[in-house]
């Protein structure tokens, strides 16, 4: 092994451990989220992964494609708490029934409020920069 | 029966091989779920079917880099790795393999996207991770000058352990509450993952290059370290364009960007080499691994433009979450990887036996029946995905089910070529299957 390239090596690891441990540690600020919530998020993320809702739903554009973008499903009109619920209960075409216990269907939708609260994907709501970046409007 | 080292690595091809069958006719299933159709009496949900999909491929891929890598790393060093250790190894990927399939059917969930199984079955995958390692360094600290492919298989099994462990951060509450940094952290490992099997993929490219040229020049040249760097530096920083739209600290999005234009580099490295590559198909022998490697080759540019453009952050903010982002996925994982563990395997097996013209001709047939239908199915999930950012402009309010129908000519394509896809990967895999487990095959070791 070649001391140089190990030397190269350990640097760019140790450069690596320290933007990981800055991107554990430096926390997140959002105007509208609730932070003495997050514990709700916590659990609803678990509920949302037992059912693997992830196989055909996206938050933040990041999931399956056979069925929409939950990130803002709470904000959206007509998509109240009882219809997400209902909707979960009795299924679709596409979507199967699911019997989660009354719990497990409140934490769910909290979590789907709070996300809605961490921000929105939509493409409007950003401006491009002439270098190619884009900024949160 | 004595288990010697041809037989390890057979075990280990034969078990990625049938890995990529399962994936490619679990992916055929999935995608029956576009149009509400229950295959051969198949009442799996999509809940199911993508995890197994995603999972058997992912493992093809993974088991395809470790074979090669038994393969390659002994003819490299001549030092016997251990083979209890590896089939004790490979004990612990079939058992971990058994759960996750079986929870997968009984659909038990509790993991992440392309980890959703429950987590307990991550310490087997761990554990035989572990013992991988062990054999691999064990030989590569025994020899003192690296050529570039050590760099990358000793950077790359170091980093998918890292990655795979970080990958499970969200189990301890801190990170889970905190719902943009636990995305953030979830995209990092995932995008830093995939580098890491690059890295395992890529290495045994640069041994099969050197073998098929019969010289170690490619591998030992000054430029073969610096791409290897730049590789590893992509690796480490290259995964915030999963993420740009993730209302995560700035720098995250602003080092994914910075990073992620250095992969021009590579583009144009491809550019200036793609004639001498071309030239240097005339000179060799080895008429297969030269085929799947010209292909990766090839596949490797059009998804590198791809990459490039999506890596901007104006270009992502549209293509991220629509089948562009799937398109590129497809293109990657079959198109470079799995066309780079096809000319290991096929080295493998050409080494030992001599293939009768009527098996190269029908070899031939499928490689181009892959190659085609891979091509119309990146196009259609391309087109899907750029029908999907139209639409989201030109309508306001507009429902799902709206969307979904304005895709489905595409999806039709993308299923259709997926069907020729899988035809043609997996009567591949069995073709090689079959010669492995040929006697001529064992009779020439």
């Amino acid at each position: 092994m070649n001391p140089k390239k190990f030397l190269v090596f350990i640097l760019l690891c140790v450069l690596y451990f320290l933007f990981s441990v800055w991107i554990y540690i430096t926390p997140v600020k959002l105007s509208a989220f609730e932070y003495d919530r997050s514990a709700e998020i916590g659990e609803g993320h678990l509920v949302f992964q037992k059912y693997n809702c992830q196989a055909c739903h996206q938050l933040y554009g990041l999931g399956g494609y056979l069925g929409p973008d939950l990130t803002n499903v709470s904000s959206q009109k007509g998509k109240s708490s009882n219809y997400i619920k209902a909707y979960i209960k009795a299924g679709s075409a596409k979507m199967p029934a699911f019997n989660m216990s009354s719990e497990e269907l409140e934490s769910i939708v909290r979590f789907l409020e709070l996300v809605d609260k961490t921000g929105t994907s939509l493409p409007d709501n950003y401006l491009i920069k002439f270098d190619g970046r884009v900024i949160r409007k | 029966m004595r288990l010697s080292h041809f037989k390890i690595q057979k075990l280990y091809w034969n078990t990625a091989l049938i890995l990529l069958v399962i994936g490619v006719w679990f992916g055929v299933l999935a995608s029956s779920k576009y149009f509400d159709l229950d295959i051969a009496g198949v009442h799996l949900e999509m809940v199911s079917l993508r995890p197994i999909h995603v999972t058997a491929v992912t493992m093809w891929i993974v088991t395809g880099a470790i074979s090669c890598v038994y393969i390659y790393l002994y003819s490299a060093t001549k030092i016997e790795f251990s083979v209890p250790l590896a089939f004790f190894q490979w004990l612990m990927l079939i058992f971990a393999l058994m759960g996750i399939f079986s929870s997968y059917f009984i659909q038990k969930f509790g993991g992440r996207e392309y980890w959703e199984f429950p987590p307990v079955f991550a310490l087997p995958l761990l554990g035989s991770w572990i013992l991988f390692l062990f054999n691999l360094y064990k030989s590569l600290f025994k020899v003192s000058n690296w050529p570039v492919y050590f760099w990358m298989w000793f950077a790359g099994g170091c980093f998918f352990l890292l990655t795979f462990l970080e990958n499970y951060l969200w189990i301890f509450p801190f990170i889970r509450e905190q719902y943009i940094i636990d995305t953030t952290i979830q995209w990092k490992s995932n995008g830093s993952l995939v580098g890491s099997w690059n890295q395992l993929i890529y290495g045994t490219a640069f041994y099969l290059m050197d073998k098929i040229k019969g010289d170690t020049g490619t591998s030992t040249s000054r430029s073969a370290y610096f791409f290897y760097m730049l590789g590893l530096f992509n690796l480490m920083f290259n995964w915030g364009h999963h993420i740009y739209s993730l209302p995560t600290h700035n720098i995250v999005r602003t080092v994914g960007y910075l990073v992620s234009m250095t992969e021009w580099i590579f583009l144009l490295k491809i550019l200036f080499s793609w004639r001498s590559t071309i030239d240097s198909a005339t000179k060799n022998f080895h008429y297969l691994p030269f085929k799947f490697l010209m292909a990766a080759d090839a596949w490797l540019l059009l998804n590198l433009i791809q990459a490039l453009l999506m890596s901007i952050p104006a270009f992502n903010l549209f293509t991220h979450g629509t089948h562009v982002t799937v398109a590129h996925a497809m293109g990657t994982t079959i198109g470079i990887n799995s066309m780079i563990l096809l000319a290991g395997c096929s080295e493998f097996i050409c080494s030992r036996i001599c293939l009768s013209d009527k098996v190269t001709t029908m070899i031939s047939y499928l490689f181009w029946t892959i190659q085609i239908s891979l091509f119309v199915f990146v196009v259609s999930l391309d087109s899907a995905g750029i029908c999907k950012i139209i639409w989201q402009y030109q309508v306001t309010n507009g429902s799902f089910t709206d969307l979904s129908l304005k895709l489905k000519p595409w999806i039709i394509i993308f299923a259709s070529s997926g069907t020729f896809l899988a035809v043609g990967l997996s009567a591949l895999a069995l073709v090689l299957i079959w010669m492995l487990n040929s006697p001529k095959t064992i009779k020439r070791i």
